[in-house]
């Protein structure tokens, strides 16, 4: 509905939901604002947006008051005007004209206000108020009392776009002030302090400060988790200064998590490599980057002479750009000519691939991030949102305030999302999601609540899936999962009758045993409720770094071409041979774990890590070290010395992401840029220039001048990136890849027409006592966190906030072992064992440990092995005792 | 006890009371509200029981301790039923001396009665006491019949068949018709027509409505709505119980304060009995309406007894007003369509059932029906809590009920309408009280706190008192209310203090101005009041502190001092003894003097002085 209005003489149409505000702005009509943010609901406290409404006694707050028909609004009279001023002027009776060392200084919204509105005396003389400076709820952010303007957009910010509700005004009247009242549920994630009109809040991390105008603002994607967030680099005379965003950009609108916002102060780290690495007999010793370039190339080929292609392999990085793992794969499948090519990416795609891929003729996230928006019912299964993509957990946190989203978690931990905000909290027991799974969509049928329409027109087989899901009565869920019947019949009622139900899955899945019959058994959930191809609907797997997607869309795979096209396609090869100019091996290659599985046989002579740790990251650290240790030679490409670096025989300085230009692709399928923002550091250079420096060594030079030159080869062969150029990235902020009219998958329908319930290759957990490791201990937190850890604090403001690690233990499992909290306990399985402190509680269900792995010095990958190319790498069985 | 399951089991029920009662019995009934309390009511009460106990009484006489009666000044109060036999200032030591005289005999203590100011004739009867015998007491009458524990008093008296008649009699919409009739007002200060908001209420969409009786009265020396709770309560709840069928809800709330912790265990005792009674609960009376009431107490916030701050109060949040363009009928607690009226709004509603809108709209002016209770205290003799009809004029209520200034003194002036009402001058005291006359005078009804002031008053620093406990009872949130209170008072603390200046009054009207007309909701817009109302009709005092230093009223410390007239001082020394600074000297039979540099202004000089030799300069 739309109602017409006039603001200031002027005739404007508008639709009946808007404010007064908003449809002036609208206009081009403007009126002074302090504690309107458009991001939030209005608060209504600064006063200074007050019009006149014809026939209303007050004048009216503009961002408050809803535009109502035929109204004649006046923003602009003597009367206003004298409100405003006093209210400025009221406002500075107490704040300190401190500007020149204030952080807001040419950036705050009062000093503009005053300045524009001349107000250059106060008649009010009060003594002021010296208001005493507490800590904050985060050491991240120092809170300024006395400058506090008590706008309310902290409090507002921290209520509805965290959720958390950490910041209230505290008191009343003339005492009232901003307080943490709840410390312990601070995310530090900084929205209070980005959206500060003042400088009440600022950044207690950086040492270094500049004024708006002296900074260099460079818009880029952060580099930590998958989420593709966009954000600024604020950088003077080279040096990083904070990380600020803009409203517009990006999935996370205007949001960031603590480590997108006070985690890259690594970039200046001591630790960073500046030279390169040449190993001579125990040590590593300096040497110029040309040289160590050189020696490279020279080495490769060498062994590629003496063992031939195959015994070569290339491990690349989730969290390197599309461009250098793009050219990574050209360099390793044309130069060396072998496809023993792979990285970390495939942890996670391979199970979602082959749960996927021949359900839904896809294994991706099928819908954007922004359309859990939409959704009314949000599954989320083990994944802690809030503790590694805290914009995922807002987004949920912002339907269910404004939306009324209900969501249902399932954890058999307590993380922040399960209490207080849960509709349901589910807790199975480890690796029986299959089980559960199965459970809900049965009882979702025996209530009638299935998509009939949907499953007629889109799918194939689901009489057969009716059938198989017979046996997953509630009692039977019950037996195997724990879980509450009644928490599974609610749950199934609740998702059955979503209008739109997304389904969020993260590493708690995808990292478990019988992960694909999982996998595969949420495809059918969402295939039978029709929640594909639906706004606000959808399946959408967490991925834990930034570039993982691109990672495996680059054809960092044994199997694939950029672009999965298969490596034994003739036509592909044909295609790519003649590009490259080079011949190409019609044979899949060796798989990440089948590297380091042939390579500790000896069979792999040489490798290439390119901004991979694997010794920390790949869950099996003795085989890592077993493979490296029967390597001929190693090339490490990192921008820090790594435990992975340390055992290579050359370490070639790469650059952080903060250094260099290029793409990356999000979890939803997003690619984005990177920008560079400061000069590389000392004789580093980007992964891409060095791989093209060592082919050019050994004779190939590939004639790429930037990384646009690159992205324009990947969007020419690539087919799922075709038709995008890099000038379209930068002005539209990004573009979908996988095609379609829309950024959401299958709403044009399946890939072959119809999706199909395939039950055959559903395995169930099997129920067997392991009476030497009883405890099933998970791992959580990201395999790929270089940044801290007790003796490396690499990003020292993620350092503060994040404690250190510990082993999570039920109380009931820890009294039988005489296991108080605090304890030193040793954790061992059939792999390996670690000590570690422990903590005990009932956050945790009996029978389950859980344990971080963000601290690079604690080394969880030797607890695990990993034998095939689906590795469990989130659970392992263990026993956990005294120590 | 067994649920009533009918109309008719309420009935016998009644009926039963009714007959088992001897409408002979000598019932004393002691006011045991807060005020009495204070006075020692629990003593006589408990002296009551054992002397009753002791002379083998209780079959003759029933000791009744009811809610507040209004007589304030003169409690601790007895009335002995059924002569009506009216003891005030009773005390501890009278209680044998009652039972044998009053109840045993049939004598009057003529010691114990009211002698009436003007006639010196003591007078025996409740009801032929000035105080009482102009008040119209349908509201607040019932007070001193009943014991507000004992759900079975109010049902002897007819209660809860205005219920009956909502339910069985009527339905929701002529409830509604009646109440809009009746054009009963919002008694919490708005004035709004109760019917309309339930009208609106009624027909908000949505499944779940809420009623809510705010009984968070916070007005400084305003007590109203406490002595309804503790005195009975039953009739709050009912009026809520009829609120509620007419709208559609089935939940309702009393938002209390927690300062009055007898009027939230009255409350609660008065639900749990009602609950017992089937009276609420599912099925009302075997009827479809359900409806239940919790008790929510409020944690001190003036700005709570503003309804949006009391909702997000309920709900558990931080107590700050919303803007209200999306009406709280329509969207208020959770969300949902929500009705609120304060205490005296909800008593009022029984009343109207019972009777009609055509016998309660007789009383009162045109636009303001019915009474209004109104809580008289400061400089007047008889203080207390007064239940008139609309439209009385001020000067009746503080002269006729209220018995005039005491002392000897001139009256001055009359704040009524809580913190942010207005001061209105003695010129004005013929006006009719009503909602939109009181307006026109700068003040306003209010809940209907009125403090009398006399020429002793300052009114500049009255003005200050108020802004003092404003500035703190302030949400905070507004810029203008938060700062802009704040700031009058500091202007208002100088000229109290001598540091006035030139232009401070109109500062002060700019201030005043922009705080009023920036500021959200009531509490901001009002805040002023005290200082526009006063400027407006005293604005030579205001001179008077910052021209002249000095303050006409004499009580502003920084502008006067206390001088010894050497004429009339005797030297007896009662003032040197009694400085606490020892600022006085002289020697005995000889006149003292004051060293001002050590006077603190204490004036105890001044009061302990039995030759009026202290002179206020």
């Amino acid at each position: 509905m739309t109602v017409e209005l006039t603001i200031d003489g002027k005739k404007i149409t508008t639709s009946e939901d808007k404010t007064i505000l908003e449809a002036a702005r609208e206009n081009g009509i403007y009126i002074p604002t302090l504690c309107y943010h458009s991001k939030l609901s209005p608060i209504g406290s600064c006063r200074l947006c007050v019009v006149e409404i014809e026939g209303v006694e007050h004048p009216m707050a503009s961002c408050t008051t809803p535009v109502a028909p035929n109204i004649v609004v006046t923003t602009k009279s003597e009367k206003l005007d004298k409100i405003r001023r006093d209210a400025l002027k009221l406002m500075l009776v107490n704040h300190p004209l401190d500007c020149p060392i204030c952080d807001a200084g040419g950036e705050c919204d009062l000093q503009n206000m005053v300045f524009q509105f001349g107000i250059d005396q106060v008649e009010y003389k009060a003594n002021k108020v010296e208001r005493e400076e507490i800590p904050f709820s985060t050491p991240l952010i120092r809170h300024w009392p006395n400058r506090c303007i008590l706008c309310g957009r902290c409090v507002w910010a921290c209520r509805e776009i965290t959720g958390n509700n950490v910041l209230e005004i505290a008191e009343k009247g003339y005492d009232s002030h901003i307080e943490a009242i709840y410390p312990e549920k601070c995310l530090s994630c900084g929205e209070c302090l980005s959206v500060c009109p003042v400088g009440a809040l600022t950044d207690n991390l950086s040492p270094i400060k500049a004024r708006k105008w002296q900074a260099k603002r460079t818009l880029t994607t952060c580099n930590h988790c998958s989420v593709g967030c966009q954000l600024e680099i604020n950088t003077f005379e080279d040096k990083l200064i904070n990380i600020t965003t803009k409203e517009s950009e990006g999935t996370n609108n205007g949001s960031l998590c603590v480590k997108g916002r006070f985690g890259h102060d690594y970039i200046h780290s001591e630790e960073r490599l500046k030279q390169a690495l040449i190993r001579k007999r125990e040590d590593l010793i300096p040497t110029d980057i040309d040289e160590a370039i050189s020696f490279a190339a020279k080495k490769i080929g060498e062994i590629k002479e003496k063992y031939g292609s195959d015994a070569f392999a290339g491990v690349g990085s989730v969290h390197l750009s599309n461009e250098e793992n793009y050219i990574f794969q050209r360099f390793v499948r044309s130069v060396i000519g072998t496809n023993n090519i792979d990285s970390l990416a495939s942890l996670i795609f391979e199970p979602l691939s082959e749960a996927l891929i021949p359900v839904l003729g896809m294994g991706l996230m099928t819908n954007p991030l922004n359309d859990l928006l939409l959704s009314d019912v949000a599954i989320v299964i083990g994944t802690d949102l809030d503790g590694n993509h805290q914009i995922v957990a807002n987004k949920l946190r912002w339907a269910a305030y404004h939306n009324d989203l209900k969501p249902v978690i399932v954890d058999p931990r307590e993380i922040s999302l399960s209490k207080g905000f849960a509709n349901v909290w589910m807790r199975p027991k480890p690796s029986t999601d299959t089980v559960w799974i199965n459970g809900l969509i049965r009882e979702i049928i025996s209530r009638g609540l299935e998509d009939k329409d949907f499953i007629k027109k889109h799918t194939k087989g689901f009489e057969s899936l009716k059938k198989f899901v017979e046996q997953f009565t509630p009692e039977k869920v019950e037996e195997i999962t724990g879980i509450d019947q009644k928490d599974l019949k609610d749950a199934a009622q609740l998702f059955g009758e979503a209008k739109a139900g997304a389904i969020i899955f993260g590493s708690g899945i995808i990292g478990q045993n019988d992960s694909v019959s999982a996998i595969r058994s949420l495809g059918h959930l969402a295939l039978i409720t029709g929640n594909l191809g639906k706004r606000g609907g959808g399946l959408y797997p967490i991925l834990p770094r930034c570039n993982t997607q691109g990672a495996w869309d680059m054809g960092l795979n044994p199997l694939y071409f950029p672009g999965y096209q298969p490596v034994t396609d003739d036509g592909a090869i044909k295609r790519f041979k003649k590009l490259w100019g080079l011949p190409i091996k019609n044979e899949k290659g060796l798989s990440l774990v089948d590297i380091f599985l042939k390579a500790s046989e000896g069979k792999i002579k040489a490798m290439i890590i390119m901004g991979e740790n694997p010794l920390v990251t790949f869950p099996d650290s003795s085989l890592v070290k077993k493979a490296i240790e029967n390597l001929e030679f190693l090339v490490v490409i990192d921008s820090f010395l790594t435990e992975t670096a340390e055992l290579a025989d050359i370490v070639i300085p790469g650059v952080t992401f903060a250094e260099k230009d290029g793409t990356f692709t999000s979890c939803e399928r997003r690619i984005q840029r990177v920008r560079a923002g400061l000069k590389p550091l000392g004789e580093s250079m980007a992964d891409w220039e060095i791989i093209a420096k060592i082919s050019e060594m050994m004779g190939h030079p590939m004639n790429f001048s930037t990384p646009k030159d690159i992205f324009d080869e990947i969007a020419k062969v690539t087919p799922c990136y075709g038709n995008i150029t890099y000038e379209q990235l930068d002005e539209k902020g990004g573009a979908w890849c996988y095609l379609g009219k829309t950024p959401r998958l299958f709403e044009d329908g399946f890939p072959g027409g119809k999706a199909n319930f395939l039950t055959d290759d559903i395995k169930l957990p099997q129920k067997k006592e392991n009476k030497e490791f009883p405890i099933s201990l998970t791992v959580g937190g990201n395999f790929y966190n270089y940044l801290i850890g007790s003796k490396t604090k690499r990003a020292k403001g993620l350092a503060l906030v994040y404690p250190d690690n510990f082993v999570l233990i039920n109380d009931e499992d820890a009294d039988k072992k005489g296991i108080k909290d605090g304890d030193m306990v040793v954790i061992k399985t059939e792999n390996g064992e670690l000590s570690l402190p422990a903590r005990v509680n009932s956050n945790i269900i009996p029978g389950v440990a859980h344990l971080k792995i963000s601290f690079n010095d604690i080394d969880v990958g030797k607890l695990f092995k990993a034998d095939k190319a689906i590795v469990p790498y989130k659970i392992v069985n263990a026993s956990i005792e005294k120590a | 006890m067994s649920k009533f399951l009918s109309k008719q089991d309420l009935e016998e029920y009644r009926k039963k009371i009714i007959n088992s009662r001897d409408p002979n019995k000598i019932i004393i009934a002691l006011c045991g509200d807060t005020g009495c309390q204070a006075y020692g009511a629990n003593k006589i009460a408990d002296a009551f029981r054992k002397e009753i106990k002791a002379k083998n009484l209780q079959d003759r006489v029933e000791l009744k301790i009811t809610g507040c009666h209004g007589f304030c000044e003169r409690g601790p109060l007895i009335v002995i039923y059924p002569k009506k036999i009216f003891y005030q200032k009773v005390s501890e030591k009278d209680v044998s001396e009652i039972i044998s005289e009053s109840v045993v005999n049939d004598n009057v203590i003529e010691r114990l009665l009211y002698v009436h100011p003007e006639t010196k004739e003591p007078i025996v009867k409740e009801d032929e006491v000035p105080f009482y015998n102009r008040q119209q007491k349908i509201i607040s009458g019932m007070n001193s019949v009943i014991d507000p524990t004992n759900i079975d008093d109010y049902i002897a008296i007819g209660g809860y068949s205005a219920l009956e008649k909502a339910l069985f009699d009527m339905d929701p919409d002529s409830i509604i018709e009646e109440v809009k009739k009746a054009n009963l007002r919002g008694r919490g200060g708005g004035g709004f027509p109760t019917g309309v908001k339930w009208e609106s209420c009624k027909n908000a969409p949505g499944d779940i409505h809420y009623v809510i009786c705010n009984a968070d009265e916070g007005d400084p020396g305003a007590y109203m709505d406490r002595s309804l709770l503790e005195g009975n309560p039953h009739s709050v709840l009912e009026g809520m119980m009829i609120g509620a069928y007419a709208i559609g809800s089935s939940e309702g709330y009393v938002y209390v304060r927690n300062e009055y912790p007898l009027a939230v265990e009255n409350v609660n005792i008065a639900i749990k009995q009602a609950r017992e009674y089937g009276l609420l609960g599912e099925n009302i009376l075997g009827t479809d309406f359900s409806f239940d009431i919790k008790v929510t107490r409020g944690g001190g916030a003036f700005v709570c007894g503003e309804s949006t701050a009391l909702m997000a109060s309920i709900e558990g949040l931080w107590g700050e007003p919303r803007a209200k363009h999306i009406h709280t009928v329509v969207s208020g607690l959770y969300n949902k369509p929500t009705n609120l009226n304060n205490v005296e709004t909800w008593a009022n509603v029984p009343l109207i059932i019972n009777k009609g809108a055509d016998w309660y709209s007789k009383i009162g002016t045109e636009n303001s029906k019915g009474t209004k209770i109104f809580s008289l205290v400061g400089k007047v003799n008889n203080t207390g809590l007064v239940e008139v009809p609309m439209g009385i004029t001020l000067r009746e209520i503080i002269f006729d009920i209220g018995g005039g200034v005491p002392n000897g003194k001139k009256f001055k002036a009359v704040q009524t309408g809580g913190p942010s009402g207005g001061c209105i001058p003695e010129e004005y005291l013929d006006t009719p009280v009503d909602f939109d006359r009181l307006t026109e005078l700068g003040s306003m009804m209010g809940s209907g706190g009125m403090i009398v002031m006399d020429e002793s008053t300052c009114m500049v620093d009255v003005a200050r008192y108020f802004l003092n406990f404003l500035k703190d009872e302030s949400c905070g949130k507004c810029t203008t209310c938060r700062e802009g209170i704040k700031r009058m008072y500091e202007i208002l603390t100088d000229i109290t203090e001598g540091r006035g200046k030139e232009g401070d009054i109109e500062l002060l009207e700019e201030l005043g101005w922009v705080v009023a007309n920036a500021s959200l909701c009531g509490l901001g817009q009002t805040a002023p009041n005290p200082v526009l109302s006063t400027i407006r009709y005293f604005r030579d005092e205001y001179e008077a502190h910052i021209k002249e230093k000095r303050c006409p009223a004499k009580v502003c410390k920084a502008l006067i001092r206390y001088e010894i007239d050497q004429e009339k001082c005797t030297g007896c020394g009662r003032c040197r003894i009694n400085c606490p600074v020892e600022a006085i000297s002289g020697e005995k039979k000889k006149p003292h003097i004051i060293d001002q540099e050590k006077c603190i202004k204490c004036g105890i000089c001044h009061e302990v002085c039995k030759f009026d030799a202290v002179n206020i300069i």
